[in-house]
């Protein structure tokens, strides 16, 4: 039995059977489950609320600023992904399904891979989504640019990698899901509020270059501000002294680098089955011995 | 076939697991037999390529477990001794997710047969959580059988059964045997083990104390027959009478009536002693040999200690 030669894409993506979790994902999050009064009467409040937010897109169709509306679903996506994807990784150690992953024929990166695309895809539903309402709103939008949309989503999309990557990064890392939910809103709100409040009160010596290009809401609001007479800008090279393109593309490559180091290290962290034997650290070990002898 | 060579498992100074090997062809149906601790599930999982043998290694089919794990796994089916099920779906998703990983072809067919075996059909479209503790076992064990494995290691597969879903269990082992499969199975339940295993191996302290056939393991620790013989005339005379039998190697009267002798002859030579005995006028109204089993056999070679 030879397993045949593969590319990286090939068994990290187009191949690898873990992609199983885009249609386990998709069913999990996406549609009605089981008996789970909490998933269940989850999915139903976020079902009214989105019915809401669609009338209100209808009826004010054309007033709602519609990169204000993405800028909203990032807000929404912050909280929402460590809520809905904390348990990934850390549920199935707690649940003590993790070992049937372990023996199947995959490897810990077509695992964490697997999980990540499925987690991916559910943001990306979702993110579709929310989309449909704002359309409406931006199809009577008067002097929308397009181009503004595309970036806006291209942002939260790369932003939505980042955010799964450490999500799955800090659940490979913890053994329960609970602890790992803390952790991720803390590092979110780290990153998100206190982070960009420090960095803002450097301003007066870094301008607002270094926020402006590695933080969304920076990014947005430089896309929603583009072609806008700015009245204030700040002293020292400005963001709006750097074209729209520009600042989205490094964004983006920033997102990417952030994606894929997160990515890794979760690989790295999924170590050889340790659920079941306890390990003596050695200097214990070592210790017991010289006491027995 | 499955050959074991040498296995060691050590964490820093502690050895969980000392130079096990054995070997076991297809059919064969392996009880593992130890206390809690004593290694079983070291080696198990070692073998299931979730642990790094420290020395030592195995093969199954001539494939080496430490230098080709991807093609080991594909001829393995691991069941843990604690495991959890996916909650939020129903079983056939179930099984098409891992029969999806495995690269199963014909998933739907697959999976039907599977069900079948595991008498689960009429579970097919219920949701995992509403299973009973019995029925999510033999799910885990279909789960284990959608890639067709060569090799089948069940950790504890019948712990918190009751006593019907652990016949029902016994009877799907056995039948997995008959299938060709080779199969490991690691219980406390000995007397359980020993109807459907047609091997054992005990284990303490990481060291395999024996291995065999269940009747060469029990024959091991108890070499001579045992033979309670119970007559109603006088004892003493027929404890004169045996005298003139090599064959017998001791006497030990427990009452007026019933005495225990060790016989190291064949069957046909006890057979011969009976009629010997009965011709000579003693009154015997019982004659049977006191069978050794697994749980005699555990309880003398091992201490209890564990790791």
């Amino acid at each position: 039995m030879s397993t045949p030669q593969r590319s990286l894409w090939e068994q990290l993506v187009t191949k690898n059977p873990m992609m199983a979790e885009v249609t386990r994902f998709r069913k999990r999050f996406l549609s009605f489950r089981g008996s789970s009064v909490a998933i269940n009467g989850g999915i139903g409040i976020v079902l009214v609320c989105y019915a809401l937010f669609a009338m209100a897109c209808v009826y004010y169709r054309g007033d709602l600023d519609p990169l204000l509306l993405i800028l909203f679903f990032l807000v929404l996506m912050i909280f929402g992904v460590p809520l809905l994807l904390h348990a990934v990784i850390a549920g199935e150690r707690e649940r003590r399904s993790w070992d049937m992953l372990l023996v199947a024929p995959i490897t810990h990166s077509q695992i964490v891979i697997g999980k990540f695309m499925g987690a991916m895809a559910a943001v990306l539903m979702a993110f579709g989504l929310y989309m449909v309402p704002v359309m409406v709103d931006i199809i009577f939008s008067p002097n929308i640019k397009v181009l503004s949309i595309v970036y806006a989503c291209i942002v939260v999309i790369m932003q939505a990698s980042s955010l799964t990557a450490l999500t799955l990064l800090i659940s490979s890392r913890v053994r329960r899901p609970i602890i790992a939910l803390g952790v991720s809103l803390a590092v979110v709100l780290l990153y998100y509020a206190f982070l960009p409040a420090l960095v803002s009160s450097m301003a007066n010596v870094t301008g607002n270059m270094l926020t402006g290009f590695v933080h969304p809401y920076n990014v947005l609001e430089r896309i929603r501000m583009d072609g806008v007479e700015v009245t204030y800008r700040p002293e020292g090279y400005s963001l709006y002294d750097v074209n729209t393109l520009t600042i989205v593309a490094t964004h983006v490559i920033y997102q990417l680098v952030i994606t894929v180091t997160l990515l890794g290290w979760a690989i790295k962290t999924l170590v050889f089955a340790d659920n079941e034997v306890k390990f003596i650290p050695k200097s214990k070990a070592n210790a017991r011995s010289k006491k027995s002898a | 076939m499955l050959e074991v060579k040498n296995l060691h498992k050590s964490y820093g100074g502690f050895t969980a697991v000392q130079g096990i090997s054995f070997t076991l062809k297809p059919g064969d149906i392996f009880g593992f037999i130890g206390s809690n601790g004593a290694g079983k599930t070291t080696t198990i999982r070692m073998i299931a390529t979730l642990l790094e043998p420290t020395a030592g290694t195995a093969s199954l089919n001539g494939v080496d477990i430490i230098e080709n794990p991807m093609q080991i796994r594909r001829m393995i089916g691991y069941m843990p001794d604690f495991f959890g099920l996916y909650d939020d779906v129903k079983v056939w998703e179930y099984l098409d997710f891992f029969a999806s990983i495995y690269g199963v072809q014909k998933r739907d067919q697959v999976i039907d047969e599977v069900l079948e075996l595991t008498d689960l059909t009429v579970k097919k479209f219920s949701y995992v959580q509403s299973l009973s503790r019995g029925m999510q076992q033999r799910l885990c064990l279909a789960r284990c059988l959608v890639h067709d494995p060569k090799l089948l290691l069940l950790d504890e597969p019948a712990s918190g059964l009751d006593p019907r879903a652990r016949a029902e269990l016994k009877e799907l082992i056995a039948e997995l045997g008959r299938m060709g499969k080779i199969v490991i199975v690691s219980s406390h339940i000995l007397p359980e083990l020993s109807d459907f295993c047609n091997c054992v191996g005990i284990i303490e302290r990481g060291n395999l104390l024996a291995f065999g056939d269940v009747a060469s393991v029990v024959r091991s620790i108890r070499p001579v027959k045992v033979i309670r013989l119970s007559c109603i005339s006088d004892l003493h005379a027929l404890e004169a009478g045996l005298k003139a039998y090599s064959s017998i190697q001791n006497f030990v009267g427990t009452n007026d009536q019933d005495a225990t002798i060790e016989f190291s002859g064949t069957d046909e030579e006890q057979a011969d002693l009976l009629k010997a005995l009965v011709n000579q006028g003693h009154r015997i109204i019982g004659f049977n040999e006191d069978h050794a089993d697994l749980e005699d056999v555990f309880l003398k070679l091992t201490t209890g200690a564990v790791n």
